[in-house]
C-alpha cells in the first residue's frame, strides 16, 4: 500500500493506494498544514482499513508552493519513510497536474507564486515536459509558454490563458490532485535518493558586506 | 529507558540517543550525539538566515537521525520515547524536527515529548552530573540570556531576562563591527588575549540597579563609536576594544549574578549550586570569572563540557528521559503544545515570567 501527501498549497491532503482502490481526504485549510497533517492521515488510514505496517511505500508532492507548506510534508514523509524503512518518492506540482490531465493535446502547468510571479512547466504528454519547472514574472510568463500550448491548469492557469488566444482551462484548482500523486508514486523507480523541495525561489538574504 | 531526541530550532541539525536510569538523580548516558552544524551555509550572510536554516534542516535531519540511533547502537523499536524541540526558536526549524518526530512516534508508537529548548539547558547537569534540585542556572548564549531558578522539572522561575539582545548576538555584532569572521565570539575571546581591559571605559549598563535583568545594546554602541574613531583598525586596537569589552560583560555578569545568589542563599541557605549553559559559557575567560564569582561566596559551580553547553539533540533527550520518568506527558492544556497542536516559536520556560518593556505585543519569547 502506497500513502500519499501533499502541503504544497490551500489544501491539506493524503491518500491510501491499494492496487486500484483509492481513499484520500483533502480539505481546503489555507494554512495550518503542520497541526492537521497527521490526525488527517491517521484518519484515511482508518477508512482504508490499513495499519501503519501495511504501508510500503510513500509518495509526497515536492512543490513548488508555500516553502513551510512543502517542508511540513517532506518532513513527515521522510520520517515516515524512516520509521516504515521504505522508499520515498517525490512528484512535483506540475507532474501531478499533467497527469491527471493527460491527453493528446500539450499542457501548461502555471501555479501563481505570489509577488507577481508564476511558476510553470509545459508537457506535451502526460510523460513528456516540453522544458523544466521555471519562475517567472507574470508580465513575461505568456512567452515562455509554446505557442502550440492551449490548455492550461494550475492557480494560474485562468491568468495565463487571458494573454493566450483560443487557450482553454481545464483544471484552475490550487493545490494538484492527490490521486495523481499517489498513482505517479505507485509508478515511480524506488532507487532514488530521499525527494527534495522544488522550491524555484532563492531565500531572501543578502550577503553581507564589510560592516564598517 | 532509551530516548531519541531531536533538535532543529536555530542552526544546528541534530539527534542522539540518551540512556537514563529510573532512579531519580542519576546521571543518563549519552549513546550517541550527532550534530551538523550550519555556520558555513550562513557565515556568507553574517548572521544565521531562517529560510537558509530551514532548507538545510530539512536536507540532512533524516539521515542524522539514523546515523544517531547506529552510532548508538539501536532502533526506533528499542526507543522508550521520542523528544522534540518545539520551541523557542526558528519556526521553520522547529516545524522540521517537529514532524519528523511525529512521524517516527506515530509509527512506532511511542510517546512524543515536546521539549522546551531552555529546559535542555536547563537540565543538562543532571545529565551529567546527575545534580539535584535545586539550583541556579544561568543561561548565555546567541539567542537567550537569562538566570533561572530550578526547581525540579518543569520547575521553572525566570528571575533574570536581557531586555534587549542576548550576550552572544552581543559578542557576534562585536566580531563584526570588527571585521572579525562568523561566528564572532570566540574571535572576540582569542582577539581579547593580548588585548588591555582597561583600554576603553565601556559602559556596565543597568549595573547598581535594583534588578537582576540585564543589557547589552548600550554596550554594543559604545563598542560601535571606539570602532569608528581611529582611522585605521590594527590587531593591537582590535585586541585592547575586545578585550575592554569582555571585561564590561564580565562585570556585568557577576554584578547580577552576586545579586542573583543573595536571593538564593536566603532561601535555600546551605545547597548552593550554579550551572551555566550556553554558547557563551564556552568563554574561558568568563567562566573563570564565574569560578572566582562562586569560590569567594562558597558555590559549587558546575559548566558542562562545550559540545553540551552549545545546541544540541543529547540535552532534548535527557529532558525526555526526565519527563518520561516524572511522568510528565504532553498534554493539550500545559503549553507544550499537547503533542498534536503543534511548534512554539516563541514560549517562555517559565509561563509566569511577565513581560519586559520591550517584549512586543506578544510578551515573552523565551
Amino acid at each position: 500500500m502506497l500513502l500519499a501527501l501533499d502541503t504544497t498549497g490551500l489544501f491539506c491532503s493524503s491518500a491510501v493506494l491499494d492496487g486500484h482502490s483509492l481513499i484520500e481526504a483533502s480539505e481546503n485549510i489555507g494554512r495550518g498544514h503542520a497541526e492537521h497533517l497527521m490526525a488527517q492521515i491517521e484518519a484515511v488510514l482508518l477508512r482504508a482499513d490499513a495499519q501503519w505496517p501495511d504501508i510500503d511505500r510513500i509518495a509526497c508532492c515536492t512543490g513548488p508552493g508555500s516553502f513551510t507548506g512543502l517542508r511540513v510534508g517532506l518532513a513527515t514523509a521522510r520520517g515516515l519513510a524512516l520509521a516504515l524503512n521504505c522508499p520515498c518518492i517525490g512528484v512535483t506540482v506540475f507532474e501531478a497536474f499533467a497527469f491527471a490531465h493527460a491527453g493528446s493535446a500539450p499542457l501548461c502547468v502555471a501555479m501563481d507564486a505570489k509577488r507577481d510571479q508564476i511558476w510553470l512547466q509545459c508537457f506535451a504528454d502526460a510523460n513528456r515536459s516540453l522544458a523544466e519547472p521555471c519562475g517567472i514574472t507574470s508580465a513575461g510568463a505568456s512567452e515562455a509558454v509554446p505557442e502550440r500550448v492551449a490548455r492550461f491548469a494550475g492557480s494560474a492557469g485562468e491568468m495565463l490563458a487571458t494573454k493566450v488566444s483560443g487557450a482553454e482551462v481545464i483544471d484552475p484548482s490550487p493545490s494538484p490532485p492527490i490521486a495523481a500523486i499517489a498513482r505517479l508514486g505507485a509508478a515511480a523507480r524506488t532507487d532514488l535518493a530521499p525527494p527534495k523541495p522544488l522550491y524555484l525561489r532563492a531565500p531572501d538574504a543578502k550577503v553581507q558586506q564589510a560592516a564598517r | 529507558m532509551i530516548v531519541l531526541g531531536i533538535e532543529t530550532s536555530c542552526d544546528e541539525t541534530a539527534a542522539a540517543v540518551v540512556r537514563g536510569s529510573e532512579s531519580v538523580d542519576s546521571p543518563g548516558e549519552i549513546l550517541s550525539n550527532r550534530i551538523l552544524s550550519q555556520i558555513a551555509d550562513h557565515a556568507p550572510f553574517g548572521g544565521v538566515v531562517p529560510e537558509i536554516a530551514a532548507r538545510a534542516h530539512l536536507e540532512a535531519l533524516d539521515s542524522i537521525v539514523v546515523s544517531a540511533l547506529e552510532e548508538a547502537d539501536t532502533s526506533l523499536t528499542q526507543l522508550d520515547a521520542i523528544a522534540v524541540t518545539t520551541g523557542p526558536g526558528l519556526a521553520g526549524g522547529l516545524i522540521v524536527g517537529a514532524m519528523t518526530a511525529r512521524a517516527l512516534a506515530a509509527v512506532h508508537d511511542k510517546p512524543l515529548f515536546s521539549i522546551n529548548h531552555l529546559e535542555g539547558h536547563a537540565l543538562t547537569a543532571r545529565l551529567t552530573d546527575g545534580l539535584a534540585f535545586p539550583y541556579l542556572l544561568l543561561l548565555v548564549s546567541g539567542g537567550h540570556t537569562q538566570i533561572l531558578l530550578v526547581r525540579g522539572v518543569g520547575q521553572y522561575e525566570r528571575w533574570a531576562t536581557t531586555i534587549d539582545d542576548a550576550l552572544g548576538e552581543a559578542f557576534d555584532k562585536t566580531a563584526k563591527l570588527l571585521g572579525l569572521p562568523y561566528p564572532g565570539g570566540p574571535q572576540v575571546e582569542m582577539a581579547a588575549k593580548n588585548g588591555s581591559p582597561q583600554a576603553h571605559a565601556f559602559p556596565r549598563p543597568l549595573s547598581g540597579r535594583d534588578t537582576l535583568d540585564m543589557s547589552f545594546s548600550g554596550l554594543k554602541t559604545a563598542v560601535r563609536k571606539a570602532v569608528l574613531e581611529p582611522q585605521e583598525l590594527d590587531d593591537n586596537i582590535i585586541a585592547d576594544i575586545c578585550a575592554s569589552f569582555q571585561q564590561a560583560v564580565g562585570d556585568v555578569l557577576a554584578d547580577r549574578l552576586e545579586r542573583a545568589m543573595q536571593r538564593y542563599e536566603t532561601q535555600f541557605g546551605a545547597e548552593r549550586h550554579l550551572v551555566i549553559a550556553g554558547g557563551v559559557a564556552a568563554n574561558a575567560a568568563l567562566r573563570h570569572r564565574l569560578e572566582t564569582l562562586c569560590e569567594d561566596r562558597s558555590w559549587s559551580l558546575c559548566a558542562p563540557p562545550s559540545a553540551l553547553c552549545t545546541d544540541n539533540a543529547a540535552m532534548i533527550a535527557w529532558a525526555g528521559v526526565e519527563r518520561l520518568r516524572a511522568g510528565l506527558f504532553d498534554t493539550d492544556e500545559d503549553g507544550s503544545g499537547g503533542g498534536q497542536t503543534g511548534i512554539r516559536p516563541r514560549w517562555p520556560l517559565d509561563m509566569h515570567a511577565k513581560s519586559r518593556v520591550g517584549a512586543g505585543r506578544k510578551g515573552a519569547k523565551a
